[in-house]
This record gives structure tokens, C-alpha cells and sequence, in this order.
């Protein structure tokens, strides 16, 4: 890859799930980290995807990464960039006796908001949950565009947030109408902002799906020994199978006019029955629906498939190679593919990647350029070795 | 258990219940009070009484007033033919700091949020109606925020409004002036742009 990388030398963190206190110094090419179940692999991923998202993409509310019993979590993370280094200070704390979260953001010490840190640090991630995605449900599917955007496209992220306030107002109103509560008057004028922010966020999505489709379907060549084709397209409605326009203003021209065919519908169930929170991806091989067809090996190649184009992409469209934070997904694939995937990523040869495992020197990486190996117990983390390569290349780093 | 007597506590308590005070500040406040001579804490209390007491809506525009009728209203050189419509009082003095706008105001108190419960009848929107009816207004300038539940109350006042067959505008919500357009966020950029109008 010709493209600059991107890299996180260090990490430290302060009442971040289980790290009280903890400063962790990254390996600029493969970190491997091993270690038992629950002493916080996991988490150390978490919180450098955290920190480039400015929030956790596995927390199901954003209190789950503070430690228990403490008032605040403190992510510091210098990353190394092409430009210019740059160190993301993110602060997330409890409010008074309330869930919701207050979230400060510095960089460089400045204070600045969240979304002048979307992107500056690319992440790709890998979860084992995402091996599901392909017979899961569409959310996941949805979920796995809506990441790569949020960090590619400022705007996306800014009219996703518009988007979700909207579907909520809307719902509320369309529920209270149906209740017999509230007046339908107001509705004219939620639909318009609906439609606004929707059919931006549906066209930022089907052009990504669009320039997803063709790499995917090259790294699954790559990945696996099967010929099949893979199809990736993006759905509007689930089931429609109707393709979305790519263009903002089509987009939402199109929504509206679903939106007027449906609006009895609408108000006999309280609820918006169209938008981009009821898009799909779908996923082919041959043609044929792999949600149906796919074999567990398929489902896995396709996934893979689906990040290798992930990171081309985003290389492509930023000019830097993302951070790789892929969580304990190399331990099912047989020493050959696993080789084959992380020679595909870049990873360790001019691409930062964070790799947990369960199995302690197990993955036989050391062809992989520069590896660190660091052991995780009880969220503290020791460094147990490093490969000659990177002692030699540790002056430059 | 705790370091500070209850006293102390309680006024932090209640100074945390303040917008932007975090209990930091909330304490610091409170020692404050506990360190000034006790005629300026006498001041301090009486005039937050007198403020809650004599401070009401305004009769006509909902502002805030001393009387029946606000400063603005009662003003003879604003032009009563023109009607500014924000969502509270606040909006008044930020526009008021312009100098830009010579007419009269109608406060909402409020925008149209179904999350909370918050229709057009429990704004001041018949008010306005009635209001516009009533007295010869020309133009009626839409300023509610730029957010969802902003946009969607200028969305209904459109409606509610077209009938009377006057002037009705929207407030171009562009950048702020001396703004660094990198730390406005990307909606207003890009809403500044699609408002934008020939010179």
C-alpha cells in the first residue's frame, strides 16, 4: 500500500472498564495480546475504538465503560499520523443520579468537538459478533456501513445524528395521534425533516455499499478457495429489494413519495414504516441470497471479504491505512488463512493491527513483519516480547 | 459521614440544579456564600425573590416584563407591523444584540417536541394566529432553531399562517458572523450554503 499509516503508539486509561490506571506503549506494526477470558483484551480495543469514534461501538449504553463505582472513564491516545501527531483526550462522565453521560473531547489539550476527532484516526473493526452478520438481522448490517461513514464523511455522521432525533419526534407523534392524544398537524413538518436527513444518510449508504461491492468481491476471491460471486447491494425498505438512489435529493424525492403512499398505514400502526432504519444490505453469492445459502465457512469469508474492502476503502478515501482492531477472529481460521488475511490486510507491514487471542503464542505471526506481544492479566498489561524485526525498527518508531 | 455540614450541602444542591454548574462549582459557589459578609448573601436572596415575584409574561408577546406590556412592546417606535416568532425569551436578546430588527416579537415558549408531550396548543401559537388577525401585521419572520423540533414548529406556523395571506418568512440560519467555519458543525455549513441568497 502506498497510502501513509495511520498508528496509535500510546494508549492510557483511567477507569475504563477493567484498567484502573494503565499506560500501554503499541507496537507500530502487529500487536498480539493474549490472555485469559474477562482480564480485558477486549477492552483495549474498545477503548481505541472509542477514542476514534469519540464513542464505544460495542457499549449498549455509554455508562457500560466506566468502571464500577467511579465517576468518570479517561481514554489518552497519541496517534501517529502522517500530518501531524495528534492526542485524542476523551473524558466520559456519570451525571447525578441520571444514565446519560457527558462526554468531553480534547486534542492536544484544546478542547474541540467530538467531531473533529471523527476520522482523524481511522479504525477498522472486527468483532466476533460480526461473523453473524450475515444471517443476522439487518440492524448489524446497517450498523457496519453506518461506522465506516461516521468516520469517512462528516456530514453522514452530522445527518445520522439529525436522523435518529426526527425518527424519534416522529414516532412519538404518529404513537399519540393513534392514541387519540395529539393532532396530526405537526406531522407535515417532522416528515419534511425526515425525509431531509433519510435520504441523505440512504444515498451515503448506497454509495458506500456501491464501493464496497467490487473489493469485497476480490478479497473473497483472495480468501477463499470457492468461485463464487459476491454481491452486495443496498435494499431501501428490507424487502422491496429496490435500490437506492445515490444522489441525496433522489433520495429523499423518493422517500417522500413512500411516505405519502403510506401515510394511512402509518397512522394506524404509530410508527414510520420508511427510512433508512428499515434499509437492508443484501448479501449475494451467485446471485443467490447467502442468508439462505451461505455455509458457516461462506458466512465467515464473506464477513472478511466485507473488511479487507473496508480497509481499501477507507485507505482509498482518507490517503491512510486505518488502525486494524481485530478481536479474537484469527483463532478459528487454520494457520494458511490467517496468513493469507493478514498479508491481505497490510497488517504488520506498514499497517498498525490489534489482535487478541485466547491462545498464548499460538498464531505463528512471525513472518508478519513487526509483532509485539503483550499479555493481558486483570487489566493490567505486561509487554512479553518482540520480534528482532521490530527491536531493529524501534529507533524509527 | 460527610467532610461539610448539611447547610453547605443543601445550597450546593441547590446551585447544582442550575444549568452549566457541575457540583464542583456548585461547591465552590456555596463557600463562597459562606465567606461573604451576610447583607451581600441578604441581597443576593431578596433578589432572587423579587425576580421571581415581579417578573411576568408579557401580556402580548410572552417576552419577559415588569408590567402588562415588556420593554418591546411598549416601545412606540417598533414597527408593530412586523413580528419576529422565537422559541423563548433568550432568542429575544440575542436578536435584540443585532440591533437588526425594529418590529415587535412573539415568544412561543417553547417548540413542537412529541417526545415531551409538547403539541401546538400548548405553545403560544393561537395566540400568534389570533394576534395576526387581530392587528394589521405585514410580515411575520419564522426564528425558531435550527433543530428538528425548530424546523418542524416553522414547518406548522407555515401552515397555520398561509391562510391570513401575508409575508411569511424563515430566518436564514447561516453561520454566525466571524465564525470559524471549522468549528461550525457540517449542517450549518451546508444549510448556510443551500439558504444562501444573491447579493
Amino acid at each position: 500500500m502506498t497510502e501513509a499509516a495511520c498508528r496509535v503508539d500510546r494508549l492510557r486509561l483511567f477507569a475504563f472498564r477493567n484498567y484502573a490506571a494503565e499506560t500501554i506503549e503499541l507496537g507500530p506494526g502487529l500487536n498480539v495480546i493474549a490472555g485469559r477470558n474477562a482480564q480485558g483484551k477486549t477492552n483495549l480495543l474498545e477503548a481505541v475504538a472509542t477514542a476514534a469514534l469519540t464513542r464505544s461501538p460495542r457499549a449498549a449504553t455509554a455508562a457500560d465503560v466506566i468502571s464500577w463505582g467511579q465517576a468518570a472513564a479517561h481514554i489518552e491516545a497519541a496517534i501517529h499520523r502522517p500530518a501531524a501527531p495528534v492526542t485524542i483526550d476523551l473524558r466520559l462522565h456519570r451525571s447525578d443520579g441520571s444514565e446519560r453521560v457527558g462526554r468531553s473531547i480534547s486534542l492536544d489539550g484544546r478542547p474541540r468537538p467530538a467531531r473533529s476527532v471523527l476520522g482523524l484516526c481511522p479504525v477498522v473493526l472486527f468483532w466476533p459478533e460480526d461473523l453473524l452478520v450475515v444471517k443476522g438481522a439487518p440492524e448489524a448490517r446497517r450498523r457496519l456501513c453506518d461506522v465506516v461513514l461516521a468516520q469517512l464523511e462528516p456530514r453522514t455522521a452530522a445527518e445520522m445524528v439529525r436522523f435518529r432525533r426526527v425518527l424519534e419526534q416522529r414516532n412519538a407523534l404518529l404513537r399519540r395521534v393513534r392514541a387519540g392524544e395529539a393532532s396530526a398537524a405537526p406531522l407535515a413538518g417532522f416528515t419534511e425533516e425526515l425525509v431531509r436527513a433519510g435520504g441523505w444518510v440512504r444515498a451515503a449508504r448506497a454509495r458506500l455499499v456501491a464501493a464496497l461491492q467490487p473489493l469485497a468481491a476480490e478479497g473473497l476471491d483472495v480468501l477463499s478457495d470457492g468461485s463464487e460471486r459476491l454481491g452486495l447491494a443496498y435494499a431501501v425498505d428490507g424487502e422491496s429489494g429496490e435500490t437506492a438512489a445515490t444522489d441525496p435529493e433522489a433520495a429523499s424525492e423518493a422517500l417522500a413519495q413512500t411516505l405519502r403512499r403510506r401515510a394511512g398505514d402509518e397512522l394506524a400502526r404509530g410508527a414510520t414504516l420508511a427510512g433508512p432504519h428499515r434499509d437492508d444490505v443484501v448479501i449475494t453469492l451467485d446471485g443467490r441470497p447467502a442468508r439462505a445459502a451461505a455455509s458457516q465457512g461462506q458466512q465467515r469469508s464473506i464477513v472478511l471479504a466485507w473488511k479487507l474492502a473496508e480497509v481499501r476503502h477507507v485507505a482509498a478515501a482518507t490517503g491512510t491505512t486505518p488502525v486494524l482492531l481485530l478481536d479474537d477472529v484469527l483463532s478459528e481460521l487454520d494457520g494458511e488463512r490467517r496468513r493469507r488475511l493478514l498479508d491481505e490486510l497490510g497488517a504488520g507491514r506498514g499497517t498498525q493491527a490489534l489482535l487478541t487471542t485466547s491462545a498464548a503464542g499460538g498464531l505463528d505471526l512471525e513472518r508478519h513483519g513487526e509483532v509485539r506481544h503483550m499479555s493481558v492479566e486483570a487489566g493490567r498489561v505486561s509487554v512479553t516480547g518482540e520480534t528482532p524485526a521490530a527491536l531493529a525498527g524501534a529507533a524509527g518508531a | 459521614m460527610s467532610l461539610v455540614p448539611g447547610a453547605v450541602e443543601r445550597l450546593a444542591a441547590e446551585f447544582g440544579r442550575l444549568p452549566g454548574i457541575g457540583p464542583k462549582t456548585a461547591q465552590r459557589l456555596s463557600f463562597h456564600c459562606l465567606r461573604a459578609p451576610r447583607e451581600n448573601i441578604a441581597r443576593l436572596s431578596a433578589a432572587l425573590i423579587e425576580m421571581r415575584d415581579l417578573v411576568r409574561p408579557c401580556t402580548r408577546c410572552f417576552f419577559i416584563a415588569e408590567g402588562e406590556l415588556c420593554a418591546v412592546c411598549s416601545n412606540p417606535r417598533r414597527d408593530p407591523n412586523l413580528l419576529c416568532v422565537v422559541e423563548d425569551a433568550l432568542d429575544v436578546l440575542a436578536i435584540e444584540r443585532s440591533g437588526e430588527f425594529t418590529g415587535l416579537y412573539h415568544v412561543l415558549e417553547g417548540a413542537i417536541s412529541p417526545i415531551d408531550g409538547v403539541g401546538p396548543e400548548q405553545l403560544r401559537i393561537a395566540e400568534l394566529v389570533e394576534r395576526v388577525r387581530a392587528n394589521d401585521v405585514r410580515e411575520v419572520i419564522i426564528a425558531t432553531d435550527p433543530d428538528v423540533e425548530g424546523e418542524a414548529t416553522a414547518f406548522y406556523l407555515g401552515e397555520r399562517l398561509a391562510p391570513l395571506e401575508i409575508t411569511v418568512t424563515r430566518l436564514a440560519h447561516g453561520l454566525p458572523a466571524g465564525a470559524d467555519l471549522e468549528y461550525a458543525d457540517e449542517l450549518t455549513v451546508a444549510r448556510a450554503f443551500s439558504g444562501r441568497r444573491a447579493l
